[in-house]
């Protein structure tokens, strides 16, 4: 017999053995006095000269792996505790968590962002009044432009703010200038209840008035917030707009955070998906406030859209359901 | 806003592309929303801003391409001229309604289906063809963005304008009979109203089939009025949305003359006399003045004072000296931030540089990381955060409070400002449950309007249901004692030791199995929640989170007594039913100073236990400060406490 076919057969068998007793056997059988592999070793002189190197070295090792392979088998019978077999495979205990809501998750980054360029959060009220929501900011009675922006009324005759806009005014009625601020709030408009509307939404809104701010000032620190917000490679394009509470108007536009800019269903094909409103403050709003001789800029946007778009999310209403199944999602 | 790329080439020749054209529109401040190949032509929809009612028109789109080429519009357009003397009257009476009103009159026409070329026009901007007075009618609104309104003569003895009276009506062309009062601006005859000036024709003056002499006005109206007036009477026609906009005083005589143009040619018949002009000298264009250097540094940018001219000149702003002259369909323009946008929209804003400026700022508010953590935490506790909408049935609140209520509700039982979370929080329980939870755990930070002045931001949690059902755990029904212990977590969380628990006075909750919690003499309460929005007991607790923001502290010193072990010895009492938990431990801590803490372990009633009593153990740990203390002086400790719980009937269970 070859030595490493005996070699195999042997560790196969120690592998099986039950218990010490069986590898003392085994040991016996290979290893001992007339044991097989002895009885090789033996023949060893009966090999021709040119040869007898080769296999000496082969015996030797078969040697060495049966001896250490018995050594390893018997660590493992020595002192093993003994166990009631149990199903590995059932799931592990779990202590459940909870889950942050998807829109807190999104209204904090961008909030964050914000901070990190030197704003500080400013919070006013969602039961205002006409001329905290419309007039201060420039939108008279009878004003087109209230169109856009249908309005929920009070029995008492005040209102649901229709933006967050109204915290820009109470923030500089409060102090002097300069003011930067961003204003997370909740928003309400008579608006359908769809895969795209909701009569109650939110909005991140920023001002910043100092003097001399410049149409710059805010391309720059916008295109600034989209590079953070949706990643270094994003683009930006502002185009006019229209507002009535700013003049200059712009809209942002980021190349799409989807595709990249090459087209897809989120950008419909445009590579462009418009992200938020903004402009250089009316100059009538900062009069009214008596802040002339500053200049400054506002922009604000939708939380929800923001969310459905960085969380590829089509139906504004998952957001206000809150199935469990969907929250979880977003832990 | 529809239009067609050859239907713009019929006003100006471009170089542009049917498919360059959006990105130039876009850039241009003009939104294009659709763009279709249709009938062998491609459909533009364009979203127009509220402030551009010249845009409302395929020759404001053609101006615009205009101001962005250089190229010239073509002159499609020859003002017709009247002879003779005017045939019919118009008063006025107030003329800031109406500061101009103009009409002609032809007699002799023929009513019948207008050419193709109009009809195919009229269905790209997706009107329906009536007749060729009335369609004619419309194009021109197509073209120009000004609307006429086209009367059958017959009706007309005189025009009178003025405003409606309470008790007064008229059936409009669609049918409907619309009371009428002093906000509305009429049309009238000498008789009655005879058109709702600026939103909708009455239907008896209209054109028919045998109408054979008309009148057509071509007039400015307030806008605000017409706003008004149509939000009032809910109606809202072509002619509205472009008169509330501010629709061009300056091409009243132009698009009276386009149309006369068109009726002769497709209608026939003979314009009878001159038109009735009641104000041929209205103001149209408007002087502003211009700071250029204001231009320059709203915008950011270099330009010699020649190019901010040349670039409004475009726009066919004229300027000289430090004035400029605004054209009438520009009203829009009234300030040198205005003048800005226009010199920036033309110059490209994407030639405007960006700077980042961060020369001032503050230091974050802390409130916010503040509800974040707070998030966090109960997040922890295994709660999903939820975000309800703020309406709420107002049937649900049993506080009598002064609830806000809402004029014009989106749903007409939800019309309250809600007073609580639990309304939302119970809906959303409902959903969960409904797609089979078994139990729904969750919480909602949001504002909420406990009366008439105040907001203010709550935090509320709801349990309902069962724990998750697994091989390990047996899925137990969640009761008041879960509620309390996440009351309870919330409290050690923000090392609030400054409370306690009083009976419950909300009628939200049944008393029998809720409690309050009181600090600094408000109390807010928890337990088991009136309600019937789901049939499972439903768990709650309220609170506004200002109560944790200004209750939380700072853990003072680490207590010394701590570094040693304690003693740890566990005693089973038999205690009376009455005798509440909470004064059991109560005595137990006055009766030694050396009891650091005392945690109820077991709680048993039932077999082996004496009638109105039950057995409850507790482990009670002693320690002192600086050592262990021996178990010799733990069993004085021990005696002292049997002896004062003895005094309550409160015995060592053997």
């Amino acid at each position: 017999m070859k030595p490493k076919s005996v070699r195999d057969k042997a560790l196969e068998e120690i592998f099986s053995a039950k218990d010490i007793d069986e590898l003392e056997s085994l040991r016996i059988k290979y290893l001992g006095r007339k044991g097989i592999l002895t009885l090789l070793f033996k023949q060893l002189r009966e090999i021709p000269q040119n040869k007898r190197k080769e296999i000496g070295k082969s015996l030797n090792d078969a040697k060495d792996s049966i001896i250490s392979a018995i050594e390893n088998r018997k660590t493992e019978f020595i002192g093993r505790r003994a166990f009631e077999p149990i199903d590995l495979s059932l799931p592990g205990r779990k202590s459940f968590s909870g889950s942050i809501h998807p829109l807190t998750r999104i209204e904090n980054e961008l909030v964050d962002t914000f901070i990190g360029m030197g704003f500080s959060v400013a919070y006013g009220y969602e039961v205002e009044t006409e001329y905290y929501n419309f007039d201060a900011l420039n939108t008279p009675p009878d004003h087109p432009s209230r169109d856009i922006q249908d309005t929920f009324y009070l029995e008492d005759g005040r209102l649901l703010r229709t933006h967050t806009s109204p915290v820009q005014i109470r923030v500089m009625e409060s102090g002097g200038p300069p003011f930067r601020i961003i204003s997370p709030g909740r928003t309400y408009r008579v608006d359908a209840y769809d895969a795209s509307h909701s009569p109650v939404f939110h909005q991140v809104e920023g001002l910043y008035v100092d003097k001399d701010v410049r149409m710059s000032d805010l391309f720059g620190t916008l295109d600034l917030f989209a590079k953070k917000f949706f990643g270094e490679k994003t683009i930006t394009k502002f185009v006019p707009s229209y507002f009535p509470f700013t003049e200059p108007s712009t809209e942002m536009q980021v190349s799409c955070p989807f595709c990249g800019g090459k087209g897809c269903s989120v950008c419909k094909y445009t590579g462009w998906v418009e992200i938020l409103g903004a402009g250089i403050v009316h100059r009538k709003i900062l009069t009214n406030m008596e802040l002339d001789g500053y200049s400054g800029y506002a922009f604000g946007m939708g939380l929800e859209r923001i969310a459905m778009l960085t969380l590829g999310i089509s139906d504004i209403r998952l957001f206000y359901e809150n199935e469990v199944q969907f929250l979880e999602e977003y832990r | 806003m529809i239009v067609t790329y050859n239907w713009l080439k019929e006003w100006i020749d471009f170089d542009l592309t049917w498919d360059s054209l959006p990105s130039v529109l876009r850039s241009l401040g003009i939104g294009v929303d659709k763009v279709e190949k249709k009938d062998n032509d491609i459909v533009y929809d364009l979203e127009i801003t509220p402030n551009r009612p010249d845009l409302l028109g395929v020759l404001g789109i053609a101006r615009e391409i205009s101001a962005y080429t250089g190229n010239p519009l073509k002159k499609r357009i020859s003002e017709y001229s009247f002879k003779g003397e005017p045939k019919l009257e118009v008063d006025i009476e107030d003329s800031a309604d109406c500061a101009r009103y103009i009409l002609a009159s032809i007699d002799g026409i023929e009513i019948k289906e207008s050419p193709e070329w109009i009809k195919r026009k009229l269905e790209f901007a997706g009107l329906r063809s009536v007749n060729n007075i009335v369609d004619i009618s419309n194009y021109v609104m197509l073209e120009l963005g000004h609307p006429l309104h086209i009367f059958d003569k017959a009706h007309i003895d005189r025009i009178i304008v003025r405003r409606g009276r309470r008790g007064e009506s008229i059936l409009t062309l669609d049918g409907n009979e619309v009371a009428l009062d002093e906000d509305i601006l009429l049309i009238c005859n000498s008789k009655e109203p005879i058109a709702i000036a600026g939103i909708i024709g009455g239907e008896h003056s209209g054109v028919k089939e045998d109408t054979r002499k008309i009148a057509i006005e071509s007039a400015y109206f307030n806008p605000g009025l017409i706003r008004r007036g149509s939000r009032k009477l809910g109606i809202r026609t072509e002619a509205s949305y472009r008169f509330e906009r501010n629709a061009d005083r300056g091409i009243l005589l132009t698009a009276l003359s386009y149309a006369i143009n068109l009726i002769l040619e497709y209608a026939g018949g003979e314009v009878k006399g001159n038109v009735i002009d009641t104000n041929p000298n209205i103001e149209l264009t408007k002087e502003i003045s211009i700071n250029r250097d204001e231009v320059r540094r709203i915008l950011d940018i270099e330009l010699s004072d020649d190019e901010v001219d040349a670039l409004l000149g475009r726009l066919s702003i004229k300027v000289y000296n430090e004035k400029v002259i605004i054209p009438s369909f520009r009203r829009d323009i009234e300030i040198v931030e205005d003048l800005a946008e226009e010199v920036g929209r033309l110059y490209g804003y994407d030639r405007i540089p960006k700077k980042v400026n961060t020369s001032y700022s503050k230091p974050a508010t802390d409130e916010r990381k503040w509800v974040r953590d707070f998030k966090n935490f109960l997040k922890g506790l295994g709660l999903n955060e939820v975000w309800n909408i703020s309406f709420m049935d107002p049937s649900f609140e049993k506080r009598n409070l002064k609830m806000n209520y809402l004029k014009n509700p989106m749903w007409p039982e939800l019309n309250v400002m809600r007073t609580t979370l639990f309304y939302g929080l119970l809906n959303s329980a409902l959903r969960n449950l409904n797609r089979e939870l078994e139990g729904v755990r969750l919480f909602e930070i949001g504002t909420v309007f406990p009366d008439n002045k105040n907001e203010e931001v709550f935090l509320a949690v709801l349990l309902v249901g069962s724990e998750k059902k697994l091989w390990y755990n047996r899925g137990r029904q969640y009761d008041f004692y879960d509620i309390k212990g996440i009351v309870e977590n919330i409290l050690q969380a923000f090392s609030i030791t400054e409370y306690s628990f009083v009976p419950n006075s909300n009628p939200n909750f049944y008393s029998e199995r809720s409690l309050e919690l009181s600090i600094n003499g408000k109390r807010y309460a928890f337990g088991l929640l009136k309600q019937n929005i789901i049939e499972a007991d439903a768990y709650g607790f309220e609170i506004p989170i200002y109560v944790f923001l200004k209750g939380s502290k700072r853990k003072k010193a680490y207590l010394l007594t701590k570094r040693f072990p304690p003693v740890k010895r566990d005693l089973s009492f038999i205690v009376p039913f009455a005798l509440e938990n909470k004064k059991v431990i109560d005595i137990i801590i006055k009766s030694s100073h050396l009891v650091s803490n005392v945690e109820t372990i077991d709680v048993y009633s039932g077999k082996g236990i004496q009638e109105g009593k039950r057995s409850i153990t507790y482990r009670l740990f002693f320690a002192t400060e600086g050592r262990t203390l021996t178990s010799t002086e733990v069993e004085e400790e021990i005696t002292k406490i049997l002896k004062n719980l003895r005094e309550v009937k409160v015995t060592l269970r053997e």
